[in-house]
């Protein structure tokens, strides 16, 4: 090292600090100013539904009304249009563009359909694990996901259920 | 001060004292040389002692990060930040401290790798904190951005060793699976970085890596663009672009780099060609629909790289006719063997790339021979083998007939060393006694 400036390794921390800080920043969005949802989570891959750290998740809102019709291509942007039923909220149809009132969140179209891709991991504590993949399998990876949704169609995700039972946060 | 190896410099340290004491070298002698070379100076220690320091920090990492783990689940989320923001500070605010101090420069060093490391390894748990969810390999992309501030500001080789493996061989090859256009863009982008840094520092092992990297991103590229039949082409030319680039090198203190550009150049060449030699693979490699874009988005920047650097090395008298001669084989052998796998089951390719690696490997053994030289004639001679017994075990024929070859062979092969290693005892013998 030819200089041995300090602001040098400060540059260095800067640089570090902001690309550790812009990766959370769309949940972090989503979180301080989103609409709390409920999404149903559909089958996936009933045989590894827990890989590792985290559950892989797939949505019942990932087939929405008139997503054949939409035309999307592989790596297109789309926005599925929510709206609010009990237990989970349902699609009611996708959009190209973020639609001015509801709640829509941001999907992207690759080789295995739309996918919710920020929301399509659910990192699940050590101690939690046994038990998030016990209830996942007897419900053939069915469960309830909270999450927050901005204007732009961001996602944060809260917690994940099983009916009231809160499996993880 | 003259140059020399950390090794030179310690043996003659370690002589010095006998030679004087049993009248070799006069006092005056010995203080010249020690003048020379430095002898007085201490050894800061050399590239290996820096590996040693990394390993060392790397394990107290692993435990420090063992500790925090115990307790990480009951840890809230600003807790966990703050903790990952303390040991990235601690590990570049200490490794700085030592480094900038002069004392301790390569401890500081490597405890700087170590901040970078733990700023990798926040990457995965910042995603995992907030559920991050994305593809894999922008992780990699992240930490290649952070590993190459690092690397330009510290101007710090083993941070830009890093940030080529997790750019060229884990970012890379990710985004072109996923984005194959992309990914030939970043393939030769990152290879022109790599390229300059290597030049700037005088590295051979980041020529190497960012090499290998470069191989590994187009070909995930090609794989994802439905070319396959291109990978081995792409490794030939970049073979060919790295032997010829190595004649456009005229600073003497950087004739090592050339040095290692062609014997990387020559590997992978030596790896593509011995696959393509083989006639069942060249048959299901050969291209089916002509000279395509993708296959052209893989060949032809190299090679037009390639023809560039030979262009400006024909020019000079100074180059070594032999590295010259074999970067233009190299060069014409893509463009043959890319002819050859249009034609029919691919059969030109197959005997292109047979005489190909048959004349590198009879230039590897001439240049041996001429210089008395170990590392080629062996390098010669072990081509030369591998590709004649892979053809007597590819050829169906009389297993008398094999066994016969490889007797023959092995036979050959002793002969022909024992007589190169004699031939090199005389030559020995003459300058000692003419000196």
């Amino acid at each position: 090292m030819r200089s041995r400036s300090p602001l040098r390794m400060a540059l260095v921390l800067v640089v570090q600090v902001a690309i550790l800080a812009a990766i959370p920043v769309r949940q972090v969005r989503a979180r301080l100013d989103g609409t709390v949802v409920t999404l149903e989570t559909v089958p996936f891959d009933p045989f590894d539904v827990l890989s590792g750290y985290y559950a892989t998740l797939r949505y019942a809102a990932e087939t929405p009304p008139g997503l054949a019709e939409a035309r999307l291509a592989p790596g297109d942007t789309a926005f599925i249009v929510l709206e609010r039923a009990e237990p989970a909220w349902r699609a009611v149809g996708v959009a190209r563009e973020p639609p001015g009132g509801g709640v829509a969140v941001r999907a992207v179209m690759t080789r295995r359909g739309l996918e919710i891709v920020s929301a399509g991991r659910f990192y699940v504590p050590e101690s939690r694990r046994a038990a998030v993949d016990e209830a996942l399998r007897a419900r053939r990876g069915k469960a309830l996901v909270d999450l927050r949704v901005d204007a732009a169609g961001n996602v944060a995700l809260l917690r994940l259920r099983d009916g009231e039972r809160v499996l993880a946060e | 001060m003259e140059r020399a190896s950390r090794g030179f410099r310690e043996g003659l340290r370690r002589e010095l004292p006998a030679w004087r004491a049993e009248g070799l070298v006069t006092d005056e002698t010995a203080r010249a040389l020690g003048a020379r070379y430095d002898l007085a100076s201490v050894e800061a220690g050399g590239p290996s002692f820096l590996a040693v320091y990394v390993l060392g920090a790397l394990l107290v990492g692993a435990g420090v990060v063992s500790l925090v783990a115990w307790h990480w689940e009951a840890m809230s989320a600003p807790a966990k930040l703050a903790t990952l923001a303390v040991a990235m500070i601690a590990a570049h605010g200490a490794g700085f401290a030592l480094w900038r101090g002069g004392r301790s420069q390569r401890l500081g060093h490597a405890l700087t790798v170590l901040g970078t490391l733990v700023f990798g390894a926040s990457i995965g748990l910042v995603a995992q904190i907030f559920h991050v969810s994305g593809a894999w390999w922008g992780a990699f992309g992240a930490f290649t951005l952070g590993a190459l501030a690092a690397a330009l500001l510290y101007e710090s080789l083993p941070h830009l060793l890093l940030s080529a493996i997790a750019g060229l061989w884990l970012f890379g090859p990710g985004l072109a699976n996923d984005h194959a256009f992309v990914g030939v863009a970043l393939g030769y982008a990152g290879g022109a970085a790599v390229l300059a840094l290597a030049w700037r520092e005088r590295s051979r092992a980041l020529l190497a890596l960012g090499a290998i990297g470069v191989a590994l991103t187009l070909a995930s590229a090609l794989d994802a663009l439905h070319a396959d039949e291109a990978v081995l082409p792409m490794v030939a030319a970049l073979g060919a672009a790295l032997a010829a680039a190595a004649l456009v090198v005229r600073d003497p203190t950087r004739l090592p780099l050339a040095a290692a550009a062609r014997l990387v150049g020559r590997l992978a060449f030596y790896g593509a060609a011995y696959l393509l030699s083989f006639h069942d693979v060249a048959s299901h490699l050969r291209f089916e629909q002509g000279l395509t874009r993708e296959v052209a988005l893989g060949v032809l920047p190299l090679l037009a790289a390639a023809t560039a650097a030979l262009a400006v090395g024909l020019r000079r008298d100074d180059v070594d006719p032999l590295a010259r001669g074999e970067a233009m084989l190299l060069g014409a052998t893509v463009i043959a063997i890319g002819a050859g796998l249009s034609l029919e089951a691919g059969r030109g390719a197959v005997v292109v790339a047979n005489l190909a690696l048959a004349f590198l490997a009879i230039g590897r053994i001439v240049r041996g021979l001429s210089w008395l030289a170990r590392g080629p004639f062996w390098e010669g001679m072990a081509v030369a083998g591998v590709v004649v017994a892979s053809r007597f075990l590819e050829i169906e024929t009389r297993l008398w007939l094999k066994g016969a070859a490889f007797i023959a062979c092995g036979v050959l092969v002793i002969a022909a060393g024992v007589a190169f290693e004699r031939r090199r005892a005389r030559r020995e013998e003459v300058n000692h006694a003419l000196a």
